[in-house]
């Protein structure tokens, strides 16, 4: 499938952990302003892909481009500040610590504190709940709201293109929809691209341009949004 | 009871406290952000000592530059520890018990390397006027009242150590490194994820670490002497102070410390003072068995 305006380009990615392969030469590609999902069984590779992509894990082979840049072996603190983002699936927050910090912390690369400023005030203004609990641990807030909180982390980078590892896990069915709803406004209003990595399929296809699906570490499908959408067999490709 | 024997003793305990202070943040602060049970920390606390009296000693110099070439050692050691030690085995994926035991490997050879470089004697840290009269810095005036004396290094000793303890503790709460280092020490997969270099949080802090360790190493050695085992002898009780105080808190690791001190020296009322090491001992095996998260603590280890 081809995609114009690519912003994000991992091609022949190979990578796992120690001597575990997890991914096959694994080829995906981001288009700027374009929604994409990787879905997948358990322990498929979606994980990995994201932080081979983001420059946690480190690859043994394959390139990765970010506008037009060959971002391979950076650190995560370079890829940022290139205008990359990712939130972690598990604990993307820190609990012992406020909102206000958890988003001082989310703009870790910004060094200018006025702006730092403007952007929580940004935040707030998208997400009330957290300007109505500055000051509250970021631990004591539902499960709902800590996923509000990590989007607006990735928001005080500004970045191009958000790399989302389950948003939808920890918080119950109903506040899923609204999540997946507000990651997709997010996109429009910010011409973000969001490359989301999710396990409840019928909730992530309802907002993706594209998705991709790994199976044991390599791509077996890769569709436009529509066709997705009208997929009754996911299933048998899982 | 002898109350002049009571207040001598409490300020005893108040000079010898604020020195675990110092010790316990140091070793909290490594240990909250890595996980690292740095007992090597005991090297830049004898390497400061040495190295002080080598340059006040063998390079005559005054005690301010022999003091900074100490605490240059410290830091310059304690960061080697990191980059040649800890840093390949952390890469390597080791576990927390192969660190633990490369710091324990290291902390009992550097004594034996001490021996070797300056022998086994006691070394006082002294500085030498134009005649080559050796004299003891800060040792006077001595203020006394009553029964009661203090040395202005013990003065020196209270306000340095508290001074480094509030702005250690300052930095943690108010900065952006300190706000990193929290990040590290609570989430270090979300560190990583907003871009937090954790290579560099991790050369600060044992640049710190090893600064304070430093400090007490030096202050340690005007009031006694530098010897081969002084690093591990005084760090560990600096290690108990963060057990009874809390590991989770750093402002507890520096109370424990305080009241360790206090209550090790004010044991003195009813035991020798070589007695002192049993009571310290008895009280972390206490505090282990009914307050496993210390005094101040959250969570036991």
């Amino acid at each position: 499938m081809k995609t114009t305006n690519l912003i994000l380009n991992a091609s022949n990615i190979n990578g796992g952990y120690g001597k575990h392969q997890v991914l096959r030469d694994v080829n995906i590609n981001v288009g700027a302003g374009e929604i994409v999902g990787i879905c997948g069984h358990n322990g498929a590779g979606k994980t990995t892909l994201l932080k081979s992509i983001f420059g946690i894990q480190p690859l043994t082979s394959g390139e990765v481009v970010f506008k037009d840049k060959d971002v391979t072996g950076f650190n995560t603190s370079k890829v940022t500040a290139l205008g990359m983002s990712f939130t972690p699936s598990d604990r993307p927050l820190f609990r012992d610590l406020t909102i206000v910090e958890n988003l001082q912390l989310g703009a870790h690369i910004v060094k200018d504190r006025s702006l730092i400023a403007d952007r929580i005030a940004e935040v707030m203004e998208i997400f009330p709940i957290l300007a109505e609990r500055r000051n509250l641990l970021a631990g004591r807030l539902s499960g709902g709201q800590q996923r509000q909180l990590s989007l607006g982390m990735a928001l005080m980078v500004q970045p191009s293109v958000m790399l989302l590892d389950e948003p939808s896990l920890g918080i119950s069915p109903a506040v899923v929809e609204k999540t997946f709803e507000i990651i997709k406004d997010l996109a429009a209003r910010k011409g973000m691209s969001v490359l989301l990595v999710e396990q409840n399929v019928r909730a992530m296809v309802k907002i993706t341009d594209r998705v991709y699906v790994l199976r044991n570490g390599e791509i077996v499908l890769e569709e436009s949004g529509d066709d997705s959408r009208k997929r009754t067999d996911w299933w048998q490709l899982f | 009871m002898n109350f002049d024997l009571v207040a001598q003793l409490a300020i005893s305990g108040l000079v010898i406290g604020s020195l675990y202070a110092l010790l316990g943040v140091s070793f909290g602060l490594v240990y909250q952000t890595s996980k690292i049970f740095h007992l090597a920390g005991a090297i830049p606390f004898a390497a400061a000592g040495y190295a002080a009296v080598w340059a006040a000693k063998s390079l005559q110099l005054s005690i301010w530059l022999s003091i900074f070439i100490g605490l240059a050692a410290a830091v310059i050691i304690g960061v080697l520890i990191l980059v040649l030690g800890y840093f390949p085995l952390i890469k390597k994926k080791a576990t927390l018990l192969s660190l633990f035991l490369i710091s324990l490997g290291l902390s009992v050879a550097f004594p034996n390397l001490l021996q070797i470089v300056f022998g086994v004697d006691n070394l006082p840290l002294e500085v030498y006027d134009a005649e080559g009269n050796p004299a003891v810095p800060f040792a006077n005036p001595t203020y006394a009242s009553g029964f009661l004396t203090i040395t202005k290094l013990n003065i020196v000793q209270v306000v340095s150590s508290w001074l480094l303890v509030i702005a250690v503790l300052y930095t943690i709460k108010k900065t952006a490194l300190g706000r990193s280092i929290t990040a590290l020490r609570t989430n270090p997969a979300m560190a990583s994820a907003v871009g937090i270099n954790n290579k560099v949080v991790y050369l600060v802090v044992f640049s710190v670490s090893s600064f304070l360790m430093g400090v007490a190493g030096i202050l340690i050695t005007l009031q006694f002497v530098a010897n081969p085992t002084m690093g591990l002898q005084w760090t560990l009780i600096g290690f108990i102070a963060v057990f009874f105080g809390g590991i989770t808190s750093l402002g507890g690791s520096a109370l424990g410390g305080l009241i360790l001190g206090l209550l090790s020296s004010l044991s003195g009322i009813w035991l020798g003072s070589q007695y002192a090491p049993i009571v310290t001992f008895a009280i972390l095996f206490l505090t282990l068995l009914i307050r496993p998260q210390g005094l101040f603590g959250k969570e036991a280890i």
